[in-house]
């Protein structure tokens, strides 16, 4: 048993896996951050995305990157939109805005059960073969959602840092007063920070849809991910989202080599309970309490 | 005596108000005429009265609970445990999960109340989680994933509640119990102190009132009435099992306490009474239902945030304020 | 009355690596009505809240009619006497005036369960009692003419008023009193003085007053206590404090200086 490959391979879908949490974490906490909503239907939008993906892929003949692209497109789009039409009146909000939201991904799911039927579908794999890193296997198909994943984090990043809107988004995300104060025009940011937040999710339902299955059913673990990601990175830190997402991703790889995954979950519930007690900032202590 | 008249009632005008305890009764008597299909869903809404009404007395304190299912596992699992394992009665094995589940609110309450708004959702969503995970990896108690079944159904003084039509005189005068146990709350101290510390917790405080006592006192009190449903359901259903009590049933109940109206007493009886039989107007066509689930509560959120249990409406309610 | 109702012993509060508070030692004899000034940040409001129960002190004490109040929560100080106003969100806005007097009184209603789950055990009411005492504080406040409207419909002057009726419910021995002047303009301001004034007078109140505003210290309180930076510079009867010379060079340059 050569504890060292193990231990890669599971650093490496680790990784996978953390980056994926990390998609869905960011675009969580940037809702939250900018609206003050728990979004319960950030799930649904991953489900959308992954559906998104099949589709453009399938029926449209668009190549991965460029269906995964206008997937994105269209999440921020329609995210915007559902926020302006209907969420509206919830925003910062907290506890209507977030049963509004449950309402939200009822009806999205409804709708896409209705729309698509509930069996699984699979997508055709992006790339066949497979990667030999010394005497690490890993699919092909993998290491190219790993780049595509970390393409999207890398745009994301420069938008925030340095694009203008972006660095306006982060200062309504870091200090909604403040932003105002400073005349930065939050009926814009509502729905560019949902859209934006929601998009994200569909990147990431996007990018695993070849790796996992489609169906309406989907977007129930990536939401509960999202969850304890950000509760342990702190609700609004977006810093603390995207090291907290890597982090769940690693632990739980390697927790699986140690424990059994119902007792793997349990400490993590446990786990998050205690955080949410004793340090409601989440890990990094930036995000708000 | 104006000052005394604090009391949370609608003012509805006389004749409206006998209309709407006929219509009460007579929705209470019916289902002994119907038949059994109408029976079950009778009995499935009074102990989701009792559950929901739970809920609301959490929520009357500011707090919304989204792990609400875990307790009425708790008192499920605990009532049904204490029947098989220590040979107790009915109403033993009841009131042992309704104080097991008390226990258990008590030790999680103390930690947990301090946390404000979507916090304290989120942490009792994963004690929700935590409980479903436990219950499917207790397999040598809990039975895991099949739970446990074969349970006897009720019996008081001799009288065996095994039919549906014996069941739901049970679950009808404890589900009628329950809204007589809000009102009386909300005419009392105790209750005008849950209101004043939901409304400003500080000055609350400064009044004598100790938040955290009075938070405590609400919370273990919801989930006892919650246990209470889940012991009964466990009697009429026959079996428990981890599924049962899951996420979205916790969010069904919030559903119907937001839909009924969360700063109502009749909110509870409302909202069960008009979500719990809507599978059958659908007729099988789920998603459709679902999605009517969804839009009617951002509906209600955005129209009517008292629920329909505020349906006079606004000029209503304005009377009602001043004539506190 | 040897020993002072309200006696500080270096209370000292930190929040992280800043001192907010240091070393406050003071003392209120009953009958009195004290002023505790200071220029913004001094850690008036820190003061205050720790007096009150808001926050527990880093270190020292707080002792009231003798006993130890340092560290208990603002529900209990109450019930040893200590009640305090709040400068804002001071009413149940959706409530009715008499209403939001009421609640003051909530843990004084004889034979309820709250009663026994807070534990009050002195000045306990009946509910006619409740219905009697109401009335008297909301004539003893001029507050009748507005029993029955929503507390929040209330021009600002009479919710003050009505957060000290709230306070009074209480049946305090002593009264903690959070910048009462904010916002009142100058005939509001007298009328506070008066209705304070008559509150010692009549009702034997003890009172403890955090202010900005100069000239109503300066006419009402029996002594003054100033902070500066957390720390008491000075402390003597108006007189004194007006002729320090370290209390006016603290204030050199504030503009609540120009109503003294």
């Amino acid at each position: 048993m050569d504890w060292s490959i193990l231990l890669a391979q599971a650093t490496i879908n680790g990784l996978i896996v953390g980056l994926l949490y990390l998609l869905m974490a960011v675009g969580f906490t940037l809702v939250f951050g900018v609206m003050r909503m728990v979004n319960f239907a950030h799930g649904e939008f991953y489900m959308l995305g992954a559906f998104g993906a099949y589709y453009l892929t399938t029926q449209a003949g668009l190549t991965f990157l460029p269906a995964v692209a206008l997937t994105f497109a269209l999440a921020v789009a329609g995210g915007a939109v559902l926020e302006w039409g209907v969420l509206k009146p919830f925003r910062r909000d907290e506890l209507n805005g977030m049963i509004a939201t449950i309402g939200l991904a009822m009806i999205l799911q409804n709708l896409a059960l209705m729309s698509f039927g509930p069996d699984p579908l699979s997508m055709p794999a992006v790339a066949q073969g497979t990667a030999r890193m010394g005497k690490l296997v890993v699919p092909l198909s993998r290491v190219y959602v790993v780049l595509f994943a970390l393409l999207a984090l890398a745009l994301l990043y420069g938008f925030l840092k340095h694009s203008r809107p972006g660095r306006a988004l982060r200062a309504v995300v870091e200090d909604f007063e403040i932003a105002a104060i400073q005349g930065i025009r939050s009926r814009i940011y509502y729905p560019l920070g949902f859209g934006l937040g929601v998009g994200l999710a569909a990147v990431a339902g996007a990018l695993m849809a070849p790796l996992f299955s489609v169906s309406p059913f989907v977007g129930a673990t990536p939401l509960l991910k999202a969850f304890i990601v950000v509760i342990l990175g702190g609700l609004g830190s977006i810093p603390g989202a995207a090291v907290a997402g890597l982090a769940l991703g690693l632990a739980e790889s390697y927790g699986s080599l140690l424990f059994e995954s119902s007792t793997a979950d349990m400490l993590i519930f446990a786990i998050v309970i205690v955080m949410l007690v004793v340090r409601p900032k989440g890990l990094l202590g930036r995000g708000e309490a | 005596m104006t000052v005394l008249s604090l009391e949370a009632g609608m003012a509805r005008p006389a004749p409206v108000q006998w209309l709407l305890w006929l219509a009460l009764a007579a929705a209470a008597v019916t289902p002994w005429f119907a038949g059994p299909f109408v029976q079950h869903l009778a009995v499935l809404t009074c102990l989701n009265v009792l559950i929901v009404n739970g809920l609301a007395l959490i929520a009357r304190c500011g707090q919304l609970s989204l792990g609400h299912a875990a307790f009425v596992a708790v008192g499920a699992y605990g009532s049904v445990l204490a029947a098989r394992h220590l040979g107790w009665g009915f109403l033993p094995s009841m009131l042992a999960g309704v104080a097991i589940t008390a226990v258990v609110a008590l030790a999680l309450g103390a930690i947990i109340l301090r946390l404000k708004g979507v916090y304290f959702v989120l942490v009792t969503f994963a004690f929700g989680e935590l409980v479903r995970l436990a219950l499917l990896d207790g397999s040598s108690w809990s039975g895991g994933a099949n739970g446990i079944a074969g349970i006897l159904p009720a019996e008081l003084a001799g009288w065996v509640f095994d039919s549906r039509a014996s069941f739901y005189g049970l679950a009808l005068a404890v589900a009628l119990g329950s809204v007589a146990l809000l009102a009386a709350v909300a005419r009392r101290p105790f209750g005008h102190a849950i209101d004043a510390v939901a409304e400003n917790p500080a000055l609350a405080e400064s009044t004598g009132l100790s938040v955290q006592r009075i938070q405590l006192c609400a919370f273990v009190g919801g989930c006892a009435l919650a246990a209470a449903g889940g012991a009964l359901q466990a009697r009429y259903v026959g079996y428990v099992s981890p599924e049962s009590f899951n996420a979205s049933i916790s969010i069904g109940f919030i559903i119907m306490l937001v839909i009924g109206g969360r700063r109502s007493v009749w909110g509870g009886l409302i909202g069960a009474m008009v979500l719990t039989p809507l599978p059958e107007l659908f007729r099988g066509a789920v998603q459709t239902q679902h999605i009517f689930y969804g839009a009617a509560l951002i509906l209600i959120l955005r129209f009517l945030p008292a629920g329909l249990a505020g349906l006079p409406g606004p000029w209503q309610a304005r009377r009602r304020k001043e004539s506190q | 009355m040897s020993q002072p109702l309200l006696q500080v012993n270096g209370l000292s509060r930190s929040f992280g690596g800043l001192a907010a508070l240091r070393g406050l030692t003071f003392s209120v004899a009953s009958g009195e009505i004290v002023g505790l000034i200071g220029p913004n940040g001094a850690g008036k409001t820190t003061a205050f809240n720790v007096i009150s129960g808001a926050m527990p002190p880093s270190a020292g004490s707080v002792h009231f009619g003798g006993q130890d109040i340092s560290g208990a929560p603002p529900s209990r100080v109450v019930v040893h006497g200590l009640a305090r106003t709040f400068q804002s969100t001071s009413t149940y806005p959706d409530v009715t005036v008499a209403g939001n007097i009421h609640r003051g009184m909530l843990s004084r209603v004889r034979h309820s369960w709250l009663r026994r789950l807070v534990g009050r055990t002195e000045h306990l009411l009946s509910a006619d009692e409740v219905a009697r005492e109401v009335d008297r504080l909301l004539t003893l406040l001029d507050l009748q003419a507005w029993r029955e409207a929503p507390a929040g419909s209330l021009a600002y002057g009479l919710q003050k008023k009505l957060g000290i009726a709230i306070a009074l419910a209480c049946r305090p021995r002593m009264l903690l009193l959070d910048e009462p002047a904010a916002g009142l303009n100058h005939e509001e301001c007298n009328e506070l003085g008066r209705l304070l004034r008559r509150l010692r007078d009549e009702e034997g109140l003890t009172m403890l007053l955090v202010e900005h505003h100069m000239a109503l210290v300066m006419e009402l309180c029996h002594r003054i206590v100033v902070l500066v930076q957390g720390e008491k510079i000075a402390e003597g009867t108006p007189q004194a404090i007006g002729d320090n010379p370290a209390v006016i060079e603290a204030y050199l340059g504030a503009p609540d200086y120009a109503h003294a």
